[in-house]
């Protein structure tokens, strides 16, 4: 069936004219009115594909303000017909966005091609427009935040995953410039910037699945699935950006509960051994230990002098030293009863005469840091440890000091020949570090962070801080 | 006669030191405890001469244990009696004031000895504690001689690296650069010194440093 087609004439020897010739060229006509009200009505309950209008009408309205109302109500195409051509009324007649205009006079084949290009205009608009509408559709739905810009990273659109996960409205990010009011910066705190999607001065693919951080005054949000690329849109074709993410405001606060656990796992698993161990030294020297003790009385006691009994002695006096040595090597019985300062220079004292010199210099007080007294103890043995084996220091100086804010900082500095840094990532990496691993352990379950750096000149450096917390409970406590 | 409390919380190690002091007909153990607050309270109720007392116990130390019954009595006499042959113990008990400390891999000879020595009114440490003190007091001395010797801030090679350039006017970020380490690394550094030096900031650490001649 033909295209349908409404009329709207006062003269009626014009529109029967039209309708003629309408039909003859396959149209089929609606009706044929004289008045903008009946028009108005009647597109009310019919839809015709297309109406030819004159200007001057019957009734109160002319056949602008008729097509006004009309393209209110509905999407239709509207051609002019009329024999004014003054300024005013083409002007009035372009603010109704008419598809076509014919003056009369005019020929029959003007009047058709004219129906026949309108159409297929307003045909080919209605595709656009869906395609606009999916598009815009899609862009909202989206799971992912996706924003559009322009080439100078000026926000046009924002979509409402992005709304949401930025926690500000379409309005209030467009405009505003990416990678600049709105910095996206990366684990390692550097930011992504337009060029680093850049190659060759390119605007190229940008695609990380790393977490990222959008940062502006007021908020932080952690995002993922980052992708940014470009595409050409617009009339103009002019190259504008996409990028697109995931919120991942969850993936993060899971990522750190995991850690936590993790570091939990890790604390039970290192203070059940150092139970474990200050079980085992306590019995071997108050039990093992006071029992050789017993007996060495007894038998000085009680048993004649005779060079046997100057033998015995002698191994009791040997089994008694050997037995408070392996005691103090599991767990050292001052870390019970004395603070941390006063043992760690304990600890010191027994690397005299081993060629190198040690200064501990702190700022805590008498029974600061009690609860950790035994992580930062293995982290300084752990250190010793391998100052003696590998470091050819001359020098070596402890400080731990607390400043403002409970940071704790514990550095452990030698001036040996130092190491490759990266050498021991590598052994870290197949496990072959233990000594670092254990002090790795002992910095995580103090939530703390571990750094050591080390060079030629300078020799070698660990740096431990930690938060000192209230609630943090002591394992080896009497 | 001599009344004794003894504490220790190994009942056989009370055994046998009480087996040989009641082998002197002057001395007669009273009381025994097995923990500090134990010894406490029967030092209360018992009103002993003399208190022999082991430093690692359960519930309350020796070392505490003493610390308040000394505050109560001037009367009473303690000699620890331990395990630990390590100066730390030793100087902690001599600080607190007890009168004795004999270890308890002690010959019965030298534990008669003493517990007369203190009853006396002297001090009396066992002959191997003796040789820890000494140890300690001459390595005390050399360590005084040593930093009567200079006004020594100790800084170590790293530290004075970085003062030298903090002096010259370099920010933490060049000298990281001209020193091959970290950012944070100098910052540590420059925090530890000013740790040291006493000082709050950067000027202050300059006008020390200029001041007492640390860094030629």
């Amino acid at each position: 069936m033909g295209n349908q087609l409404l009329i709207v004439e006062d003269s009626q020897l014009v529109s029967f004219h039209l309708q003629k010739v309408l039909e003859k060229a396959g149209y089929h006509i609606l009706a044929a009115l004289t008045s903008g009200e009946e028009a108005i009505e009647f597109v009310k309950d019919q839809k015709p594909d297309l109406i030819l209008m004159d200007i001057m009408l019957d009734g109160e309205l002319d056949g602008i303000e008729a097509s006004i109302m009309i393209n209110e109500l509905v999407d239709v195409p509207i051609i002019y017909l009329t024999a004014l051509n003054d300024e005013s009324t083409l002007e009035r007649v372009k603010g109704t966005f008419p598809y076509s205009f014919l003056n009369k006079p005019f020929s029959e084949s003007e009047l058709l091609s004219n129906v026949e290009l309108s159409l297929f205009k307003h045909e080919s608009d209605l595709h656009v427009k869906e395609s606009e509408e999916l598009f815009s559709t899609l862009f909202n739905i989206m799971d992912n935040g996706a924003i559009l810009a322009n080439e100078k990273c000026e926000i046009l659109h924002v979509n409402q995953s992005a709304e949401k996960a930025l926690k500000k409205s379409e309005g209030e990010l467009t405009g505003r410039i990416l990678m600049d009011d709105l910095v996206i910066e990366k684990e390692d705190g550097t930011s992504v910037s337009i060029d680093s999607c850049k190659k060759e001065g390119v605007l190229a693919r940008y695609i990380s699945d790393a977490i990222h951080f959008v940062k502006d005054s007021e908020n932080v949000v952690p995002i993922s699935n980052l992708f940014i690329g470009t595409a050409h849109t617009g009339k103009d074709k002019k190259e504008q950006l996409i990028f697109t993410f995931r919120d991942a405001t969850e993936v993060l606060a899971h990522q750190e509960n995991e850690k936590e656990k993790e570091r939990i796992r890790l604390s039970y698993l290192i203070e059940g051994t150092e139970l474990e161990r200050a079980r085992v030294s306590r019995e071997l020297h108050d039990g093992l230990g006071q029992l050789l003790n017993v007996i060495k009385m007894s038998i000085s006691e009680k048993i004649a002098e005779t060079p046997e009994k100057k033998h015995i002695l002698t191994l009791m006096n040997q089994a008694i030293t050997d037995t408070g040595k392996i005691s103090d090597d599991l767990l050292p019985s001052k870390l019970r009863d004395f603070d941390l300062i006063t043992c760690l220079n304990d600890l010191c004292d027994q690397y005299k005469g081993v060629g190198f010199s040690i200064d501990i210099v702190s700022n805590l007080k008498k029974l600061e840091l009690d609860s950790y007294k035994i992580n930062v103890y293995r982290i300084v043995q752990e250190a010793l440890t391998n100052i003696s084996k590998h470091a050819e220091a001359s020098n070596v100086s402890i400080q731990l000091y607390k400043s403002e804010g409970d940071l704790i900082s514990l550095t452990i500095e030698d001036d040996g020949v130092g190491f490759d840094t990266n050498e021991l990532k590598e052994k870290r990496l197949h496990g072959q570090s233990h000594g670092v691993m254990n002090m790795i352990d002992r910095a995580r379950i103090m939530n703390g962070t571990f750094e050591i750096e080390s060079n030629k000149d300078l020799g070698t450096m660990i740096t431990v801080q930690f938060e000192e917390k209230i609630h943090d409970k002591s394992i080896i406590s009497r | 006669m001599i009344k004794v409390l003894l504490a220790d919380d190994h009942k056989m190690v009370r055994d046998g030191i009480k087996s040989f002091l009641e082998s002197e007909d002057w001395l007669s153990v009273v009381a025994e405890a097995d923990n500090g607050d134990d010894a406490i309270k029967k030092f209360r109720t018992e009103t002993p001469d003399i208190i022999l007392m082991d430093i690692s116990m359960p519930v309350k130390n020796g070392m505490e244990a003493s610390e308040e019954i000394m505050q109560e009595s001037d009367q009473v006499k303690i000699i620890m009696l331990s395990m630990y042959l390590d100066e730390k113990y030793i100087n902690t008990c001599m600080e607190a004031g007890v009168h004795g400390y004999i270890h308890k891999g002690a010959d019965k000879e030298d534990v008669i000895y003493g517990i007369k020595q203190v009853l006396e009114g002297q001090n009396f440490y066992s002959r191997d504690v003796r040789e820890v003190m000494i140890n300690n007091y001459t390595r005390t001395l050399k360590r005084k001689k040593e930093k009567l010797a200079g006004k020594d801030y100790s800084l170590t090679k790293r530290e004075k690296e970085i003062v030298k350039w903090i002096m010259e006017g370099y920010t933490s970020n060049e000298i990281a650069e001209k020193l091959f380490i970290s950012n944070r690394t100098v910052d540590t550094h420059r925090a530890n010194v000013m740790q040291k030096l006493k000082v709050k900031n950067s000027i202050e650490l300059i006008n020390k440093i200029t001041k007492e001649g640390i860094i030629e």
